[in-house]
């Protein structure tokens, strides 16, 4: 995962290949950002226009990734900020949401929207690493051993930040 | 550990909502995100024209200011040059032909104190507009005064 994720880079680095390497780019990477984008946009039709504007900007600003953080943790990043930025662009106020989270606990009868919606503001209240891992991990089934190449974590580390993710998320769905 | 396995061990209600939610609710199909992919792809390549257009054309405009300061800043030069080694030669000699075939100047007495604006100034009062066309012209109005009170004063 992580030398293709050099290959896509220097893909996207090279003026003659850059299509080739958004393809790969996008092939790669749109099923693990689905859920992530519509867990905040809510909205199928909205996430189609996040991720385009998300894969626009890794186009646009691939100048600027240092190699520091894995790839996909900075397009991770891309794709939240994107879809946080269209939502106030719509002139979705997402803080009654937030207040939402603190002043609803799931309850059994809840529909499966408001589950949903519920799973997501959860999400959003926990640190970033904990988010990647919980999203991969619950919305992608994907394994450790992938998530740790991904990543650029240990398999200790990404099961210590899951198992957390899981319980700050139960906590706060129970008790808030 | 399966994920299944381990999700349940650590949250039974994650566990169930992942159970309910997820076998239900899939990804889109795969034409949804290859429609997204090929959208995206025609979406970029004009910001990637765009982008080799743009520089390309700052750096014409960048080579057309340097092309334009260097040609004004040479015929500044080169005008320069014209008026103080050739404009007299040619240009006040044009004038004087005009005047001499045109002008019917009045015999004036010529005192010290006469300056040339007044002689330039009644001149032109006794021509028509398009007569006075090319005293108009660029090199007219920067002739230097002596010079034109020597056309003037040779042609009386």
């Amino acid at each position: 995962m992580k030398e293709s994720d050099e290959h896509i880079i220097d893909l996207l680095l090279s003026k003659s290949y850059q299509n080739k390497g958004m393809s790969l780019l996008m092939e790669r990477y749109s099923k693990i950002l689905y859920p992530v984008i519509n867990g905040i946009t809510q909205n199928s039709a909205d996430t189609y226009d996040v991720l385009q504007e998300t894969y626009i900007k890794v186009f646009s600003k691939i100048n600027n990734y240092s190699r520091e953080a894995s790839f996909f943790t900075w397009i991770y990043r891309i794709a939240v900020n994107e879809a946080l930025q269209y939502l106030r662009k719509k002139k979705h106020d997402a803080q009654p949401f937030e207040k939402e989270i603190h002043q609803t606990a799931y309850e059994p009868g809840d529909s499966e929207d408001k589950i949903w919606r519920k799973l997501h503001q959860a999400i959003q209240q926990l640190p970033e690493k904990q988010q990647l891992v919980f999203t991969l991990r619950y919305f992608n089934e994907m394994d450790y051993k992938t998530m740790s190449k991904l990543l650029l974590i240990t398999e200790g580390g990404l099961k210590a930040s899951y198992h957390h993710a899981l319980k700050k998320i139960e906590n706060e769905l129970i008790n808030h | 550990m399966d994920h299944q396995d381990e999700l349940k061990k650590i949250s039974p209600l994650l566990y169930e909502w992942h159970q309910k939610r997820w076998s239900q609710k899939r990804l889109p199909s795969d034409s949804w995100f290859d429609n997204l992919h090929e959208n995206t792809l025609k979406k970029i390549e004009p910001i990637e024209e765009r982008g080799y257009l743009y520089y390309g054309m700052r750096i014409a405009a960048l080579l057309v200011g340097v092309f334009l300061i260097h040609f004004f800043w040479n015929q500044k030069g080169s005008n320069k040059s014209d008026w103080e080694e050739n404009l007299a030669a040619i240009q006040t000699e044009e004038l004087a032909t005009f005047i001499e075939s045109n002008v019917q100047i009045p015999v004036l007495a010529w005192e010290e104190e006469l300056i040339v604006e007044d002689l330039q100034t009644e001149l032109f009062e006794n021509l028509t507009e398009e007569e006075m066309e090319p005293f108009l012209s660029y090199a007219l109005i920067q002739m230097n005064e002596i010079e034109l009170y020597n056309i003037l004063n040779s042609n009386l």
